[in-house]
């Protein structure tokens, strides 16, 4: 029938026809783009480990795909995990994964580049690579196989996935990616090979090359020394840093899916880093310094990206957007530009106070909204200890003045399990929580109360210590100390005088304990994640494809001891898996942190005063305002 | 509605038909998601669309007829309701502009005020329907090959007292009967293909499918999974006199 279109795809139209969502492997999405693949001389396929709709919602690969295809000598590509069912058909049916743009298959591609952004996507890296028909194992790959590059937060400990990848890039990717292509372009017109190509990119700042380095391993199965192979590798890698926000790679025209997506809105990255220094938070140390984007250059963005996407939406991201210094000014305008133009505003969770809330007014329907409050721990006391600036009173306060301007429901979120939590730091989530209700009851007049009713709905995870923060010394609970926490919590709640106004969630506790273990890993878990992907796990982000006793069966069999790795006591001197990496606070500044932390001691944030923590080291930021 | 005219309180608006394509690996873009697709498009286009009020407003449009996942066309339709008046011509290379080669705008008009939205005026809808290669279901094997044949089996086909196609709805299975309601059913001799003009009113949809598994069935066999390639050529809905005309013919170019 010649009204029908002959179409390139990489899946038949029978697969096609069957699989959910097809829109997940077409490509076409507008603003992808398509380059003649002569014409170019590095192929490169940027992948999130994980369903297409999460992945897309990906700010970081938006950006580094944009910059990428400004390279006139590279075309940048997209994948993402297939979900089950297509797994299924493409193992069956011998089919490579490839690429949405060219529909090509990525193994024929010069590099793939994995982010990784949580820890419970690492068996679905194995899938991808699997699927895509590249060896599992970076030792076993040759002279054709695509160069597969790790990114991404999780790369500050990459020694559980270090097997995998034939190289990292540790830090912010707009900086280093030009060097490393001119390098492997110099590297293929020379001929030289797979290994000579790597051992130079591992001279190259920020990038880590499993493979040229060497560990050893005192007789407690510590660490006893990481050592490179060579003498021109370095024994240190600085994470790379964008020095100037406001001058670098942003994707204007960001790709727009068919599907709707986790976040399909425009995204609008302010500022990098954070001011706060909570103990717990790995995202606080890695990112800083803190560095703001200019807001007249935010301004011109937000515009263009409307009329590039037709997005409805548009959302602030950053990791305290209330320390903004240009918030109000940025608000405005977006308030103005957006009603023009029909879109809405999304507000990310900003510091409850008559700033935000009457932002939030503006914006949001009152009555279908809720505050959000994250005091992470019940009692002052502990917040000391976490380092978390958030006091009762400020809770108290923002509550009552939210309450009177028509809000009747809030979200806190607590952990359980911080280090030297107590039974009266449980206690305290419940009290605080009867406390906010009854402000409600207090400062409502009857006659006024929606429904008659406040909501509070009560939310705990589990604390898993992480890398490269004040806690990284910290042992983890161990499974049954997290669930009697949440029953202790949980019945705490009930004791209260407005239980009946307070909802509990609690996560789960088996997931925490896995993150642990991979969290603080070093390369003897690497059998481990291998050994569970063999058994059949990935997507195991997803609760419904998650079986913990692959996992446990795992470990037994590789010999892996999880308690090693989460719940024991390390000490002040211990060589830890990631110590060879430098997100540019030191190992010295953590350690005083935690020794703060054991006293209940806190420390001021980066805009009261500098407390030294290296990042000051990259001369930008809020190292050097006002100086 | 939109703004008001100051004179006699009467909202002002202007409300335009699109006529539009979907080819290619779009064709696997589910219904809503062209919707959705298009409310961006109308965005990136930068036109006065009418807007609903409150905290999330949403463009004043209709579609027609939902194409199913799999099938092609040069027949869509949308309605959408301006604030400002447009050029017909500017409209479609704007929505063109903003759009993918897959999708794109074959034809605007501007619609007098009181005429059926795009939706509820859907009285029928015109295929093109073939066989994709070495699918065909072995009972038609031998008819395949002579055109005449074809006729001969349709023409017997359509002269059944009744046709009747269970319809799955909310309330289980149900019969009817829609022998009236294949206003045409023929062999294309030219490109090799059925043609068809199936009843689309709301509620009353025949797909072009269930038209293929009646025939089919009729002559004793049975359709092979996935076995169909449909294009949709137009939508159409009727005039004064009850006529069938394409929904393309309803207003005037501006």
């Amino acid at each position: 029938m010649k009204e029908f279109w002959n179409t390139k795809l990489a899946l038949s139209d029978d697969i096609l026809m069957k699989i959910e969502k097809p829109e997940r492997y077409i490509g076409h999405e507008v603003n992808s783009v398509v380059k003649d693949a002569d014409k170019v001389r590095v192929r490169f396929c940027m992948c999130f480990p994980d369903v297409y709709e999460i992945g897309m919602s990906h700010l970081g690969i938006q950006i580094l795909y944009d910059m990428f295809n400004k390279f006139e000598d590279c075309w940048c590509e997209r994948v993402y995990a297939p979900w089950v069912d297509l797994d299924k058909i493409m193992r069956e049916q011998n089919i490579p994964l490839f690429a949405l743009e060219s529909q090509e298959p990525v193994k024929n591609m010069d590099f793939l580049g994995i982010t990784i952004q949580y820890e419970m996507c690492y068996t679905n890296i194995l899938q991808v690579l699997d699927l895509a028909q590249i060896p599992l194992l970076s030792k076993d790959r040759g002279e054709d196989c695509p160069i597969v590059i790790g990114g991404g937060p999780c790369t500050y400990n990459p020694e559980p996935i270090a097997d995998f990848f034939d190289m990292f890039y540790i830090g912010e990717g707009e900086t280093r990616y030009r060097e490393l292509l001119d390098l492997y372009e110099k590297c293929k017109d020379e001929g030289l090979s797979r290994a000579e190509f790597l051992h130079k990119a591992g001279t190259i700042p920020g990038m880590y090359v499993p493979s040229l380095y060497d560990v050893t391993y005192n007789e407690d199965g510590t660490i006893k020394a990481f050592t490179p192979k060579y003498d021109d590798v370095p024994k240190e890698i600085m994470k790379e840093v964008v020095k100037d926000l406001s001058d670098t790679y942003y994707p204007m025209k960001p790709v727009v899916p068919y599907i709707k997506c986790t976040q399909d809105r425009i995204v609008l990255e302010i500022m990098r880093g954070c001011i706060r220094g909570c103990r717990f938070c790995q995202a606080g140390e890695l990112y800083r310094p803190v560095r703001e984007r200019d807001v007249e250059v935010l301004k011109r963005y937000a515009v263009e990206m409307m009329k590039n996407t037709g997005h409805e939406e548009i959302s602030l991201s950053s990791l305290s957007s209330s320390d903004y210094s240009k918030l109000p000014e940025l608000l405005d305008f977006l308030l103005e530009e957006c009603s023009k133009r029909h879109v809405n505003i999304t507000l990310p969770s900003l510091r409850i106070d008559a700033f935000s809330l009457d932002v939030m007014s503006k914006v949001q329907d009152v009555k279908k909204t809720s505050l959000t409050f994250a005091p992470e721990a019940g009692t002052q006391r502990l917040r000391n200890v976490i380092n978390k600036g958030l006091t009762q009173e400020d809770i108290i306060n923002g509550s009552t003045e939210a309450f009177l301007g028509g809000w009747n429901k809030v979200k806190l979120y607590f952990m359980l399990g911080h280090p030297f939590e107590t039974e009266e730091d449980i206690r305290g989530i419940a009290e605080l929580s009867n406390e906010i209700a009854a402000t409600f009851f207090d400062v409502v007049p009857k006659e006024k109360r929606v429904n008659g009713k406040i909501q509070i709905t009560v939310s705990t995870s589990f604390f898993v210590p992480k890398p490269f923060t004040a806690f990284q010394w910290a042992p983890q609970c161990t499974k049954e100390d997290f669930i009697s926490k949440a029953y202790f919590c949980r019945t705490a709640i009930t004791e209260q005088l407005n239980q009946k106004s307070i909802k509990y969630n609690w996560h789960d506790a088996d997931l925490s304990v896995l993150e642990g273990v991979l969290a603080r890993g070093d390369r003897r878990v690497a059998a481990a994640i291998l050994s569970v992907y063999k058994k059949g796990s990935f997507f195991e982000s997803w609760t419904e494809y998650y079986d913990h006793n692959r996992w446990l069966e795992s470990f037994e069999e590789c010999g892996i001891d999880p308690w090693f790795y989460t719940s024991r006591t390390r000490n002040d001197d211990e060589i830890f898996p990631w110590d060879f990496l430098s997100c540019g606070v030191n190992k010295a500044f953590l350690l005083r942190e935690w020794h703060r932390a054991q006293k209940g001691e806190v420390t001021p944030n980066c805009s009261q005063q500098c407390s030294g923590c290296g990042g000051a080291q990259f001369g930008v930021g809020i190292c050097f305002a006002g100086k | 509605m939109s703004e008001t005219n100051n004179n006699n309180n009467k909202p002002v608006y202007y409300d335009y038909r699109v006529r539009f394509s979907k080819h290619g690996a779009l064709r696997y873009i589910g219904h809503l998601d062209v919707m959705r697709f298009f409310q961006k498009v109308l965005r990136r286009a930068e036109v006065d669309v009418a807007y609903t009020n409150g905290y999330s407003p949403h463009q004043i449009t209709t579609f027609a007829q939902p194409l199913s996942v799999g099938v092609e066309s040069d027949g869509e339709y949308m309605d959408i309701r301006m604030n400002s008046e447009i050029g017909c011509e500017e409209l479609k290379n704007r929505i063109n502009n903003a759009s993918v080669p897959e999708i794109q705008a074959l034809s605007v008009k501007r619609l007098p005020e009181k005429s059926g939205n795009a939706m509820a005026s859907v009285a029928a809808a015109e295929y093109k329907i073939a066989f994709k290669e070495g699918r065909e279901p072995e009972c038609l094997k031998d008819v395949l090959v002579d055109s005449s044949k074809v006729e001969d089996a349709i023409k017997t086909f359509l002269s059944q007292d009744s046709i009747i196609l269970v319809k799955v709805g909310k309330a289980g299975p149900r019969e009817v009967d829609i022998k009236e309601r294949i206003f045409e059913f023929s062999w294309d001799e030219e490109d090799a293909c059925f043609h068809a003009i199936l009843d689309a009113s709301s509620g009353y949809n025949i797909k072009a499918s269930a038209l293929m598994e009646l025939f089919t069935g009729f002559l004793k066999g049975e359709l092979k999974e996935n076995s169909l390639m449909i294009y949709r050529k137009d939508t159409y809905t009727r005039d004064e006199n009850d006529n069938l005309i394409s929904m393309d013919e309803v207003g005037t170019i501006v």
